[in-house]
């Protein structure tokens, strides 16, 4: 009852802090604010509590909670049983509650210094109420009998056992990403409210400055989420790639590309003034997009078009999450049509060369971008209200638009680096972005004799290597003179090392499936790959049966070799029925070699031996292992008490020199139709089954002869050469780097507007400090 | 000013209406057998596994073959470029993407959809109650 009971007190405490801050901001009461904050802090310690109490019962295993025990069991270690906290809706609503709270207990010191406070602290009450709507209605700490009304479980009712985790989320992964991407849905909160407070207050600049760290906080860590999500996928699920244009990849991109295109579109109304408009159409858009991607997430209205599974929460979430999709749409829109007459135009019209037309231009771009992957995302759920079926999109669809949509925001982004805010100089940018992009189309036709043909990929590279150099040079002249501004350039830079590398390892990876028999190898793209057998991992948990296979793996014409393990496995979760897979990779420095397993199969015709009682003999493929036959196992020669069947079981030593162990090999016997069907047996550390296959009976049982065959596993696996994989990774991680590097500078430029008036124009001095800048860099 | 914008709302609305027009181009439809193997475009058809019909992987073509029986209760061979998908022996139903080349539907894409037993139901429930 006590996280129950705490979620509706919080939801109270939530409303009260709205209606305190608002009132405070209405009667400018300063004593009503100081209420209003220390509600929020008791909010602050209410759902840390609620948080706590949830992983104190995870932790102590309390299945009655029906959460708890549909999401975790007893044998999870430590780090997964507090993963197990977030691994269903319920929890992760509640997360997501939790970021919510915690980024505006720092929200408060931040808005407090620059007069925002009330305002902005009192609409971030509302959306967070919101959230607890919903952990009211969806709350993880419901219990089992509530939950299964209709079966009358007994009050007080504890299963000994929960569900357990999905083995596929078991992962360290899981401990690292989730929390991660919530924090960037909840930053995302922040432009929002900061932009609805900005026109309620007739705010039409100010609040760019006060919002654009958070705007660029966002960005950094949305981008780091989906980047984890990204290398998750591709490290252990298996999936082949980082990306697929997944529903659920593609509803997490969305908010991302629109706080993106945000940054770039408050930078230009921070240097002119002008996009007010378009400041705050963006922030209140991101944030819709952010309720949007946990509706299609949530409601299972994809679920026939996605790899990821869905969960229908139930009818009355589904109209809470639509309902505040809408109500915060209309809200954001309502205050901007109350505003739009008021909202000052800039009058200046910006020439084509200029840094503000570069970045709007680029902006455009972007959000070219993000209505492509919006009507691809939405497709399904549109053809299916429209029409009967839900059709699903080709990922070519976001191929074929994204290629030219990245060929040019490359060019845009290299030629603004030589464009000035409010000048128009165009034989300028051309003269000094010449000479790279002689270098860069030296360096396209020097590809086109590497293989690079398709002219679009061509033009592909050529951006992103002519994007690449500017960048780098910017970097390279200005990292002693002005080193604080450099984030923006590492970013550009990273999305270029990024676009290369997806070029490279996506168009030009090469996949071939190979048969491993034991000890054979096979070769392919200039690689040898032996199948050295198989040993069990995670021995310890007695709810999977884990096995890493050994591929011993040569490059042609090197002495040296490595070992990839890629892994299969089965688990209790779904009765050891079908096995998990995971890759194995190889990684080099120019590419990675990616194992991932397809299937396991016996050999067809096994070696046999014939043993009589007591004797003893090498088995086949391994002269080292010797088996005894101790005895026969008659003791279920009618066990099933079907007459028909019997079952025979022979007494087995099995020993290796250095371990003996006695296992028995059992022998189904169909009396009918005469055969003899083994129950195959593992010989432990071996990939080797054993088989009893036949029994020839003697005068008696030490003069019968007992036929055993060996077989051993045929590994099956898809290997694929992935060229400079590592550039889309060392390329995320520049651009996330560059984000949160340049916080820091822009943190220092709003505090220095801290005075200005609300009313006044775009800020001067700003301006001169970016101009600086970039007449240095001219002088270069 | 006012012709700016103008402009730009008109080059919004061609761009959008041309990458609808471009998604619709890429969508692919949901079908059943019947129809699918009359017009040989690619399609996506739902259905459910039959059991005991034989399915197979071949690793020297690397295709995973076995019946599908779909919502018009149709069966037909489906050819899967790949190896047996993670869960298909509990999906409770399947996706395939793909199209007809003769008699064989051939699958670009298997999505399994598990039961809800992934999430918990009250069956296991009752079995512990049991206990």
């Amino acid at each position: 009852m006590f996280g129950k009971i705490l979620i509706y007190f919080l939801f109270g405490l939530s409303l009260l802090s709205a209606l305190l801050y608002i009132t405070a901001e209405i009667k400018k009461n300063k004593l009503i604010s100081t209420f209003a904050r220390s509600i929020y802090f008791t909010i602050i310690v209410g759902i840390t509590a609620v948080s706590v109490y949830l992983l104190y019962q995870i932790i102590n295993h309390n299945f009655q909670f029906t959460y708890i025990w549909s999401y975790s069991s007893t044998n999870l270690p430590l780090h997964l049983l507090i993963s197990s906290f977030y691994a269903g809706q319920e929890g992760s609503f509640l997360l997501w509650a939790l970021m919510i709270v915690f980024i505006g207990g720092f929200l408060i010191p931040y808005t407090k210094k620059h007069n925002y406070e009330e305002l902005v602290m009192g609409l971030y009450s509302i959306v967070l109420s919101f959230l607890f709507i919903i952990l009211i209605f969806k709350s993880p700490f419901e219990y089992v009998w509530d939950s299964f009304k209709e079966s009358n479980i007994p009050i007080g009712f504890t299963p000994q056992e929960g569900r357990g985790l999905n083995p596929i989320l078991q992962n360290y992964w899981i401990a690292i990403h989730p929390p991660i991407l919530f924090v960037g849905y909840a930053a995302m909160t922040v432009p929002y409210v900061f932009a609805i407070a900005g026109l309620l207050r007739r705010d039409y600049n100010r609040w760019i400055r006060v919002a654009l760290p958070w705007t660029l906080f966002a960005s950094g860590i949305l981008g780091l989420g989906i980047m984890l999500g990204g290398f998750w996928a591709y490290e252990t699920l298996g999936w082949g790639g980082y990306w697929a244009w997944d529903p659920v990849e593609n509803s997490s991109l969305l908010p991302w590309l629109i706080s993106v295109t945000l940054v770039h579109t408050m930078l230009v109304q921070k240097s002119t003034g002008g996009l007010r408009k378009t400041n705050f159409s963006l922030a209140i858009i991101g944030f819709v997009l952010v309720l949007y991607a946990t509706y299609l997430t949530r409601s299972g209205v994809l679920g026939d078009s996605s790899v990821h599974s869905f969960v229908d929460p139930g009818q009355i979430v589904n109209t809470l999450l639509v309902a505040l999709l809408s109500l915060f749409l209309i809200i954001g829109i309502g205050v901007l049509i109350l505003r739009v007459k008021d909202i000052p135009v800039n009058k200046t019209v910006s020439h084509t060369s200029s840094k503000e037309f570069a970045l709007s231009l680029g902006s455009i771009v972007i959000l070219a971008g993000t209505i492509i992957v919006l009507i691809g995302t939405s497709f399904p759920l549109f053809s299916g209200i429209l029409g009967s079926s839900q059709n699903s999109i080709d990922a070519q669809f976001y191929n074929v638009w994204m290629l030219p949509i990245a060929i040019l925001i490359l060019l845009i982004n290299a030629l603004s680096i030589y464009m000035n805010w409010r000048n128009n100089r165009w034989d300028n940018v051309l003269k000094k972005s010449l000479v790279y992009s002689v270098i860069s189309v030296f360096i396209s036709v020097a590809l086109i004799f590497f293989g690079v043909t398709n002219i679009q990929y061509l033009l592909l590279a050529f951006a992103s290597i002519f994007s690449l150099l500017i960048n780098l040079d910017y970097i390279i002249r200005n990292i002693k003179l002005q080193p604080k501004t450099l984030g923006a350039y590492v970013s550009h830079l990273g999305i270029s090392l990024l676009l290369l590398g997806t070029l490279s390892s996506g168009a030009y990876s090469l996949t071939k499936s190979l048969v491993l028999h034991p000890d054979e190898p096979q070769t392919a793209f200039g690689y040898k790959f032996t199948l050295k057998g198989k040993e069990q991992i995670e021995k310890q948990y007695n709810d999977r049966e884990k096995f890493q296979y050994l591929i011993k793996v040569e490059r042609d014409g090197s002495s040296s070799h490595a070992t990839v393990n890629p892994i299969m496995y089965w688990s209790a979760f779904n009765e050891f029925q079908a096995p998990f897979f995971e890759p194995g990779i190889k990684r080099y420095v120019s590419q990675d070699l990616y194992i991932a397993p397809i299937s396991v199969q016996h050999e067809e015709s096994p070696a046999e031996i014939t043993l009589k009682k007591g004797e003893t003999q090498s088995i086949p493929y391994d002269k080292n292992t010797k088996i005894t036959l101790l005895k026969y196992d008659m003791s279920r020669m009618q066990a099933d008490g079907n007459q028909n069947h019997s079952i025979i079981g022979a007494i087995l030593k099995i020993s290796d020199g250095k371990n003996v162990s006695i296992d028995t090999a059992y022998a189904l016997l169909d009396l009918v139709k005469q055969n003899f069907s083994p129950l195959w047996l593992d010989i432990s550390g071996k990939n080797v089954k054993i088989g009893f296959v036949n029994f020839v009976p003697g005068d008696n049982l030490e003069q019968a002869k007992s036929v055993f065959a060996f077989t051993r596993e045929i590994f099956t696996v898809e290997v694929t050469v992935k060229p400079f994989i590592n550039l889309v990774w060392i390329g995320v991680i520049a651009v996330v780097f560059g984000f949160f590097y340049s916080i820091s500078r822009h943190l220092n430029g709003s505090k220095k507007k801290k005075k200005d008036t609300e009313t006044s124009d775009f800020a001067e001095s700003d301006d001169i400090l970016t101009n600086r800048t970039d007449s240095e860099a001219d002088k270069n | 000013m006012k012709l700016r914008y103008i402009i730009g709302i008109i080059l919004a609305v061609i761009f959008i209406i041309i990458a609808v027009f471009s998604s619709s181009f890429s969508s692919i439809e949901y079908s059943n057998f019947t129809p699918a193997k009359l017009n040989g475009k690619k399609v996506q058809v739902k259905g459910t596994w039959v059991k005991d019909m034989p399915s197979n992987y071949d690793p020297s073509t690397n295709t995973f073959s076995f019946y599908m029986k779909d919502y018009e209760e149709k069966i037909s061979k489906v050819v899967y470029k790949g190896g047996k998908p993670n869960n298909f022996e509990i999906a409770t139903h399947l996706v395939i993407k793909g199209k007809f080349t003769g008699d064989e539907f051939s699958a670009s894409e298997i999505l399994t959809k598990c039961p809800s037993k992934y999430e918990g139901n009250i069956d296991d429930l009752k079995k512990q109650q049991n206990l």
